[in-house]
């Protein structure tokens, strides 16, 4: 004898999982869901958006406001300045020099020429010494000045004395400056 | 009627679901990112404003004080003049030969076309190619970025140059009025580098007569600068950022222009005519 049984509650075995009525409620639920959802993310990227374009509306009108003409004055006199420490960078100072250089001419020789061109950075001059002996002492003398890099000795001759006697040695010597030599 | 009713029972919820699916997937999902980006977006542009807005702070701050600054102003615009102004210089020039005993015997200015230096507008060797060069002095060097100017190589934007003359200036005096009128030369209340000098001792010409004159031959550069209406945009952040002013310069210019003279002291401590 075979005996059945039923083990399904005798209520749940006529109610079906999802009606008619619940299933479309669920259906208009759900798409209702969705579509707020959409409006409402649509709502909000909208009120960032306007948001973001006064924003924006601010950031180009304070740039305005710096970059105009409120500022610049400033601007310029910032520019002047820092174009004026580069000029004063390359001022050179010559009366310092020719006081330091002085020192550097024993008594027997003396200038006749003196050139210098920023271009060349170099020195040159030329003058009379009483004799070769005290031109060789003078390029020695120049060439332990601290400012000059080098120290050329381009030519010399002999000079008869004139009506006043100031005969001698005439000399050319050109100096190579170091750069910071005449600027402070 | 009975099984079509039960078919769209059937059918109407997954049928839902799915077009919900795909209104998301299509619709919400890019809405949704794209409001995510709006929204960072707003923060860091707001970010950006409240910046900007403390920039503009500082600078106007910075205003309040420039328009104190009285005494700096004049003393940076006499050493860096909006124009050329050669009239002015040479009659400082003259005012300073006089003190120091020299006589001027010629004065010559022309524009300078081109420079060692690495701010002048046409420097030599190098970096800049400026059309403001070229033109009228109402142009300005500054006009930044758009003034039509290019830098090769990307060293340096026109403006940040100057403009200048060249000056060459012939004077007779003898070597303390020479020296002396070189130590004058160094604080003027315009900016001027010497270029050049050539010193030869008796001007006179006649050979075998010596006297104490010496001419002096001195290359002069003055500069100056138009007035910038728009400003390079470093110089904009520079400020913006609460830098403030080079203040340093103005130091410096203060102890050139403003030094005590001291008459060079000639032969008291080893130093000597070497004219002589």
């Amino acid at each position: 004898m075979v005996t059945n049984i039923n083990l399904v509650a005798p209520e749940s075995e006529n109610k079906s999982p999802l009606t008619g009525k619940s299933a479309l409620t669920f259906s208009i639920l759900l798409i209702v869901v969705v579509f707020l959802a959409y409006g409402a993310i649509l709502y909000f990227g909208n009120s960032y958006s306007k948001q973001n374009s006064e924003v924006q509306r601010s950031i180009t009108q304070e740039k305005a406001k710096m970059a105009g003409q409120t500022y610049s004055d400033l601007y310029d006199f910032q520019e002047r300045l820092i174009l004026l420490d580069k000029v004063t960078n390359d001022h050179a100072y010559w009366d310092r020099f020719f006081r330091d250089f002085s020192r550097y001419f024993i008594p027997e020789v003396r200038l006749t020429d003196f050139s210098f061109d920023e271009k060349e950075g170099i020195l040159d001059v030329k003058g009379i010494a009483a004799n070769f002996e005290m031109l060789s002492r003078e390029v020695i003398l120049l060439k332990s000045y601290p400012g000059s890099e080098s120290v050329e000795f381009k030519n010399s001759s002999e000079k008869t004395s004139g009506e006043n006697g100031q005969g001698g040695v005439e000399f050319d010597v050109t100096v190579k400056l170091n750069d910071s030599v005449l600027k402070k | 009627m009975v099984n079509k009713i039960t078919g769209i029972k059937v059918l109407i919820v997954p049928v839902t679901v799915g077009i919900s699916l795909l209104v998301s997937i299509l619709f919400v999902k890019p809405a949704f990112d794209d409001m995510q980006t709006q929204r960072k977006k707003r923060s860091e542009i707001e970010k950006q404003l409240t910046d900007l807005e403390g920039q503009n702070k500082k600078l106007s701050e910075l205003k309040a004080k420039w328009d104190s600054m009285a005494d700096d102003k004049s003393l940076v615009e006499g050493a860096l003049p909006n124009d050329a102004s050669m009239d002015s210089y040479i009659y400082e020039l003259n005012e300073r030969a006089s003190r120091s005993g020299i006589l001027i015997n010629s004065v010559s200015a022309k524009e300078k076309t081109s420079g060692l230096e690495d701010y002048f507008c046409g420097k030599e060797k190098g970096a800049i190619v400026s059309s403001a060069n070229s033109s009228s002095d109402d142009e300005s060097s500054g006009n930044g970025a758009g003034s039509g100017s290019k830098a090769v190589g990307g060293i340096q934007p026109s403006s940040s140059c100057v403009k200048g003359y060249s000056l060459d200036l012939v004077v007779t005096g003898n070597w303390e009025q020479i020296v002396n009128f070189f130590k004058y030369l160094e604080d003027t209340n315009r900016m001027a580098n010497i270029s050049s000098i050539a010193i030869k001792s008796n001007p006179s010409g006649q050979p075998g007569e010596s006297n104490d004159l010496l001419s002096t031959t001195i290359g002069l550069s003055v500069f100056y600068r138009a007035k910038s209406e728009v400003s390079n945009s470093s110089i904009i952040s520079s400020l913006a950022s609460g830098e403030g002013f080079e203040e340093n310069v103005i130091k410096k210019l203060n102890n050139i222009v403003f030094s005590p003279y001291v008459a060079p002291s000639i032969s008291e401590s080893g130093e000597r005519n070497i004219f002589k």
